[in-house]
């Protein structure tokens, strides 16, 4: 006898509906088909369609559909590697005081916030003890420019003891002398910075005067003349209060040939937690702010060879029509902490994340698990972490259309609520997901030439109208 | 430090299953309003009772109906949607869009019901993952 598999639904606009089973394949439907599923009154054009698309099957192994809905249930699940992508802060000092700095930095004349001699030599041991024979270190700060000499100890010493070594370099950018620009010429080496905008908005976000604006928007040109565009990826933070012209990103981005953009709205973290206390809980404003963001992007790319993402929208696209896209924290499931990834401290105190980290660093909560010297101690935090870290487990996720494509994100809960144990719609993590994905929806949806053009080029596949997903009325 | 799991969400919530088998016999005629004046408003309320009605529900469903108002009244905390001795009520703020509010609502009915319906799937593709 031939089932349904359970399916969840979600009303992208007005009486459309994406329908999807518990492996994230997923169909468009309307209002009368959800009342026909839920009435127990499908008809035979609804079983022939189910049938088709593989919702109904017998739920026996000699079901080729069914197997095949196993596999795509274990696809999934991300399964991650071995430890093997080191978040490192050798310095909390920075040369700039950013409205919106959402890390724990201190002056970059503060004393004894650098790592010590004998604390970059622990550091260096504990990834000597790494099992992986491959690694990626991400230097994060502070800036971690302060400390040059630093990063290439560290980076000699991946390259000697790996097969293969990836740096990533999150800068300001404020300063690029001879000894920097060895450093970032290793074709190992990339550059992360912060682009808030026109030099205006830069400035008054980030710089706060005119020659360290004007600095950022000269280093940053050399770096890409130089290197090449690859070598650099950027992101704008934004306040979203401030309704920064997403044309005026757009520009800004146009005239370094950056063309992904990661758009990031201020986070609950670190001197933000104060100075941007409003924005707390509010998912709407920052869902509209994107929404209209994306609409600047499509209209931009309708008449461009050279198309925008938002990496963001990207990803969840991808996640929503396509397995195997789990590099992503808030985008995977389970979102397991301290097994493939995990951050190490100015201190050398180990951190499940950098958001946990900088939880700790706020006095909100101790999240820390170990040091370098000791390993990981703190088993019980990751634990109870990892109770909530699988959405399929959620009373609330259970039942959403999303819910495979999603993610889960504790330490945003413990950050703007100071418990993990709300109900998701009630989260932002969860408010502003939602929207996303309804509007990647809405996109996949739509057959209008020039969202189709744009969603291709995204999903990496040649242009087509045909539907990217059956439909059923 | 981290919370735990919402047991005390449900445990505050007084439904009974004589007052959820009320609301299955009996459709609501009125909905308190925000003001706390009672005002016909059938249609709205009448579509929730007929939601549970045009189910068919199986004998399980007094478990599914208070699974989903136990649901509803956390997702929708401002509604304060209520079984009572006469059915289902729920009030609505002044800003809020009453047939937006009933919709969602309905969908969580359909949403609970449908997992309590398949749970067999479910757990048959858990075992033949797991075993």
């Amino acid at each position: 006898m031939k089932h349904v598999l359970p399916l969840r639904f979600d009303e992208i606009s007005d009486g459309r509906f994406v329908v999807a089973d518990d492996t994230g394949s997923a169909f468009l439907s309307t209002r009368e088909f959800i009342e026909r599923y839920v009435g127990d009154k499908l008809d035979d054009r609804d079983e022939t369609f189910l049938d088709e698309a593989g919702f109904r099957m017998n739920l026996d192994t000699s079901d080729l559909a069914f197997t095949a809905t196993l596999k795509r249930m274990c696809a999934r699940f991300a399964n991650p590697s071995a430890l093997n992508y080191l978040i490192v802060v050798p310095s909390l000092r920075c040369d700039l005081k950013c409205s919106y700095c959402q890390v724990s930095r201190v002056d970059e004349h503060r004393m004894g916030f650098d790592w010590s001699d004998d604390q970059v030599a622990k550091v260096l041991s504990f990834i000597d003890g790494l099992t992986t024979d491959n690694i990626q270190i991400e230097f994060q700060g502070g800036e971690p420019l302060l400390r040059p000499d630093i990063l290439n100890h560290v980076m000699d010493f991946c390259r000697g003891r790996f097969d293969q070594s990836r740096f990533v370099i999150c800068t300001n950018l404020s300063r690029l002398d001879e000894a920097i620009k060895a450093l970032i010429a290793a074709p190992d080496v990339f550059i992360s910075t912060s682009l808030d905008g026109s030099k205006a908005l830069h400035q008054k976000n980030r710089t706060k005067n005119e020659g360290m604006t004007e600095a950022f928007f000269a280093n940053l040109r050399a770096v890409i003349d130089e290197f090449g565009i690859d070598k650099v990826s950027a992101l704008p933070t934004i306040d979203y209060t401030a309704s920064p012209s997403p044309e005026e990103i757009l520009d800004a981005y146009d005239a370094f040939g950056l063309r992904s953009i990661y758009l990031r709205p201020v986070n609950h973290q670190g001197f933000a937690r104060k100075a941007f206390s409003a924005l707390r809980n509010d998912a709407v404003g920052w869902s509209a702010y994107y929404e209209r963001f994306i609409d600047a992007i499509l209209k931009r790319n309708a008449d461009s060879d050279q198309l925008f993402e938002e990496f963001t929208l990207t990803l969840a696209i991808k996640r929503c029509l396509q397995t195997g896209h789990d590099t992503h924290v808030d985008f995977r499931n389970p979102s397991f902490v301290a097994t493939d990834y995990i951050v190490v401290d100015f201190d050398g105190r180990l951190y499940p994340t950098d958001e946990a980290r900088m939880l700790t660093r706020s006095g909100v909560v101790d999240l820390s698990i170990g040091d370098v010297e000791a390993g990981i101690t703190n088993q019980e935090t990751i634990d109870q972490l990892h109770s909530v870290s699988v959405n399929n487990l959620d009373p609330d996720c259970q039942h959403c259309a999303f819910q495979p494509a999603c993610g889960s994100d504790p330490i945003d809960d413990l950050s703007r609520y100071g418990r993990v144990d709300l109900p998701r719609p009630h989260t932002v993590y969860c408010r502003r997901q939602t929207a996303l994905f309804r509007l990647a929806w809405r996109l996949i949806a739509s057959n209008e030439p020039h969202i189709r053009r744009s969603v291709c080029a995204w999903l990496d596949i040649p242009y087509t109208l045909a539907p990217l997903v059956p439909a059923h009325d | 430090m981290i919370g735990v799991k919402r047991a005390s969400a449900v445990s505050v919530c007084e439904i009974r299953q004589t007052l959820a088998f009320h609301a299955l016999q009996q459709p609501i005629e009125y909905l308190r309003w925000h003001s706390g004046r009672v005002v016909p408003v059938l249609g709205a309320v009448l579509s929730i009772a007929q939601t549970i009605h045009l189910l068919e529900l199986p004998p399980h469903f007094l478990f599914v109906a208070e699974a989903a108002v136990i649901r509803a009244q956390y997702l929708f905390p401002e509604a304060e949607i209520r079984l009572t001795e006469n059915g289902v009520s729920l009030q609505a703020g002044p800003d809020t869009d009453l047939n937006e509010l009933v919709k969602q609502v309905r969908y969580t009915f359909y949403r609970e019901y449908v997992a309590h319906r398949d749970r067999h799937v479910r757990e048959l593709v858990a075992d033949t993952l797991f075993r």
